[in-house]
């Protein structure tokens, strides 16, 4: 059973550490080796300079990544990062350098 | 200068001004999801993308999602900074949850989503799981905060509960989320009543009623916990005081959270009974003590006095029958209903005798007394059969009457 994404942990936003977010990964993105591929080079950007890449003022790591790259990939957990993000709106997507397959983060 | 010449160079000045404001005005985005954007960074919520959204059709299953997660996660970072103004978006944002928990088309569009990213068909129950969890973990925190709370923010831990038992979930979920935060309290009722611990778990019950007031369950327990307690002062000497303290305290908690009108059922309603036949001891005199003795009254304002106790005692015993008609038949209440049906009228039929003999027995007095002696004598002699005692008592009131009649 998935964890319950809104459950009051403190200091925790549970719209603020969405999968899609870690990943910077649209949850409209499609194509597994597309998604494989951004999350790759996710993972490397973090790795070497996750200071660059911060999540609303939060260092990421390397294994909060990969726990997203697992969240995404299993259809309950999936389903409850879907809940907690916008769906985006094409014609109002701004661009934004770090991401390559959408504008969430 | 001419009068209209005049006011053509005003509005241009004002055009100028306008144009001039305008320029220092941020432009508006061209979408809610735009007006995300916000430091470089996509936020979940903003208050112009909350602004433009409510703008938009409120009725779109898409724009209440956007709503909902907007507001959520505005109430988040507001409840993390204890700032009150978050209560007023858990709520809005609980309404759009609800709407779109109840809302079929949501769910299929999440699936066809949900089909579309994965490349493979999502089993159904995925879906229908994690649906019907929904309400149950948007309700959890307010739960985890209200009991967090409850001691160092009592006030703050109640809207917690209010979010809870003011949400548009079904009511079965929001009566098992409710039932969930006390669960561990109730759990250990009884075993604290078996120990004695009486106090501590009346002052652990209370707290939790100031943040759900109208729980049934925790009324319930209240109500066991403070009878228990005195039904084992009623056995101690010197316990009168307390007693009487105890069930007061309580009343002032059990007496609101009950709807007029509303009769409870079950378990409350024996446990409501219970405690109105223990104030119709207190009213009555007879809590801890032995019941009153007519003889033991010294004026007629005394008999008054005892008169209106006896009448209250009868009230809270109608009451306690009403809610428990069997309540005699429980062996520990067993004197329920003989203080209902013989003790009390009994008791004011001897206060009515009692009467007539003060005014029977005083000096100059007048036709009026002598009318209420003998309304007093009829209504001691409708009961008089039940006790010899009062028959004969009644008897000789009777040709005193005669006696001061003549």
């Amino acid at each position: 059973m998935a964890d319950n994404p809104w459950a009051w942990r403190d200091g925790h936003n549970p719209y603020r550490a969405t999968p899609f977010q870690v990943l910077a990964l649209s949850p409209e993105a499609g194509g597994r080796g597309a998604i494989r591929n951004h999350v790759r080079k996710r993972r490397q950007r973090i790795e070497r300079r996750a200071d660059r890449y911060p999540l609303f003022g939060r260092v990421l790591r390397v294994a909060e990544v990969n726990a997203a790259e697992d969240r995404i990939k299993d259809p309950a957990q999936r389903l409850l990062a879907q809940l907690c993000t916008h769906r985006p709106e094409p014609p109002a997507r701004p661009e934004r350098p770090d991401d390559t397959t959408g504008p969430a983060r | 200068m001419t009068a209209g010449s005049e006011l053509e160079t005003l509005a241009a000045e004002l055009e100028r001004l306008r144009a001039e404001l305008c320029a220092l005005l941020p432009a508006e985005p061209e979408s809610a999801y735009a007006a995300l954007w916000q430091g470089g960074e996509q936020q979940p919520w903003t208050r112009t993308a909350i602004r433009l959204w409510e703008r938009e059709d409120t009725e779109d299953i898409e724009v209440v999602h956007h709503l909902a997660i907007a507001h959520h996660a505005c109430a988040y970072d507001l409840e993390a900074a204890g700032d009150d103004a978050a209560f007023g978006h858990f709520e809005r944002a609980l309404r759009y949850w609800a709407a779109l928990h109840g809302e079929p088309d949501f769910w299929r569009r999440m699936r066809e989503r949900l089909d579309a990213a994965l490349g493979v068909p999502v089993p159904d129950e995925v879906v229908a799981e994690t649906r019907a969890r929904l309400p149950y973990q948007l309700l959890e925190p307010h739960l985890t905060l209200a009991a967090r709370l409850r001691l160092t923010d009592p006030g703050r831990a109640r809207r917690h509960v209010r979010l809870v038992t003011g949400s548009a979930f079904p009511q079965a979920t929001v009566a098992e989320a409710r039932v969930g935060l006390v669960r561990d309290v109730l759990d250990g009722v009884p075993a604290a009543v078996a120990e004695g611990r009486f106090a501590e778990t009346v002052d652990v019950l209370e707290s939790w009623l100031l943040l759900d007031p109208d729980s049934h369950d925790l009324l319930r327990a209240l109500l066991f916990t403070s009878r228990s307690w005195v039904e084992r002062l009623r056995e101690e000497p010197y316990a009168t005081r307390r007693m009487d303290d105890l069930l007061r305290r309580v009343d002032a908690l059990v007496r609101p959270a009950l709807a007029p009108g509303a009769a409870p059922g079950g378990e409350l309603a024996k446990e409501l009974a219970r405690h109105e036949f223990l104030l119709a001891l207190r009213s009555f005199g007879a809590l801890g003590t032995a019941a009153p003795s007519p003889d033991a009254l010294g004026s007629l304002s005394e008999i008054e006095q005892a008169r209106g106790r006896a009448r209250k005692a009868v009230q809270h015993m109608d009451r306690a029958l009403e809610l428990y008609p069997a309540m005699g038949g429980d062996p520990r209440y067993a004197d329920a209903a003989e203080l209902r049906g013989d003790g009390l009228p009994g008791f004011l039929a001897w206060l009515d005798a009692v009467e007539a003999q003060f005014l029977l027995t005083a000096f100059g007095i007048g036709d009026r007394e002598l009318s209420r002696a003998r309304r007093l004598l009829d209504a001691a002699g409708a009961y008089a059969a039940a006790d010899p005692g009062l028959e004969e008592f009644v008897r000789s009131l009777e040709s005193l009457l005669s006696v001061r009649r003549a």
